[in-house]
């Protein structure tokens, strides 16, 4: 008798499928408009020069870390109350996301600082909150790494992201909570009318709908493989 | 994913490269202060530091992905080796 083997999941072995090429295509392209409009086409600050168009990346990479631990809460929470393992799947690969944007943020961040405040660091209420941030998404990484295996690590995953989620909004508002080195919102409803130049918030949505599909991209690639990461496990212990 | 993630790796670094150099110009032209030019090395610095660390992530997602089918492939063969097994015994 020939036996047969189901090739199932080898398809989609790390595979997003034809949106997620999709994704990556329009990011892409919006990538190199967006690196036009930084370079060639916004006017160069008169009182920071040139390294003011690192904002057009730091600013997108921070939202985004911080929209990335209110994705990881989220599923976090909807896998507490269901139990579900593609709820879990989604808060890993948002966090594991979130870890790399909210290094980049804090690293372009630090190098804005040297050519305008002169330090590359400073313990700012929200750069010191941010680098909390960045603690709380190590300590989901570690947890996840290192705790225990299965339902029980996702749970205690879960609560450790349900409690590290409350720092996002305290960051989103450090600079006005607090007196802050760092400068008020420049997009959103909480930023000053005109505090940026027409021609400079266009590439900064720009450059933030360009770092959304990335993000968007990034998250369904790592959500299909950490889903299949688990099938294999499940399969290897079947076996064992 | 790999693949096309490979082919539009270099299109983007060469368009990176060709927006790179008009900007040096437009930047040094714009900019009456000399201060404000001795910023560019950071600017760089930034945007290669966020290219790298986004290559170096998918790269890391890629090699996963490899790694995952050589599992699946061990995991066939022992499946199929299973019923012969199976066979030599009986």
């Amino acid at each position: 008798m020939q036996t047969t083997v189901s090739t199932g999941p080898a398809r989609r072995v790390g595979r997003g499928g034809l949106v997620s090429d999709g994704l990556l295509v329009t990011c892409a392209l919006l990538m190199l408009l967006t690196l036009y409009l930084v370079f060639l086409w916004v006017p160069t600050d008169a009182n920071l020069g040139v390294s003011q168009r690192i904002l057009y990346f730091h600013v997108p990479l921070a939202i985004l870390s911080l929209i990335s631990i209110m994705v990881v809460a989220i599923a976090s929470a909807v896998h507490l109350a269901r139990k579900d393992e593609k709820s879990d799947a989604i808060a890993y690969a948002s966090a594991e996301i979130g870890i790399v944007f909210c290094t980049l943020a804090i690293v372009t961040g630090a190098i804005w600082g040297k050519p305008v405040w002169g330090v590359w660091w400073t313990w700012d209420p929200k750069l010191t909150l941010t680098l909390v941030l960045w603690f709380v998404y190590a300590a989901y990484m570690m947890l996840r790494a290192y705790g225990p295996k299965g339902s029980q690590g996702a749970r205690y995953g879960s609560v450790l992201a349900l409690v590290g989620a409350i720092d996002a909004p305290i960051v989103y508002y450090a600079a006005e909570l607090w007196r802050s080195t760092h400068p008020s919102h420049v997009i959103g409803v909480s930023a000053e009318s005109g505090s940026l130049p027409t021609e400079m918030a266009i590439a900064l949505v720009i450059s933030l709908l360009t770092f959304s599909l990335l993000f968007a991209y990034l998250i369904i690639e790592r959500y299909v493989l950490r889903r299949t990461e688990t099938d294999i496990d499940e399969l290897f212990r079947s076996f064992t | 994913m790999y693949h096309l993630g490979m082919k539009l790796i270099v299109p983007i670094i060469l368009g990176v490269i060709a927006l790179a150099q008009p900007t040096i110009a437009y930047a040094q032209e714009s900019t009456s202060s000399s201060n404000l030019e001795t910023n560019l090395p950071f600017l760089f610095a930034v945007y290669i530091i966020t290219w790298a660390g986004f290559f170096a992530y998918l790269f890391f997602i890629s090699r996963r992905q490899r790694e995952l089918r050589n599992e699946l492939e061990s995991l066939k063969l022992e499946r199929l080796a299973e019923p012969e097994n199976q066979s030599d015994s009986g």
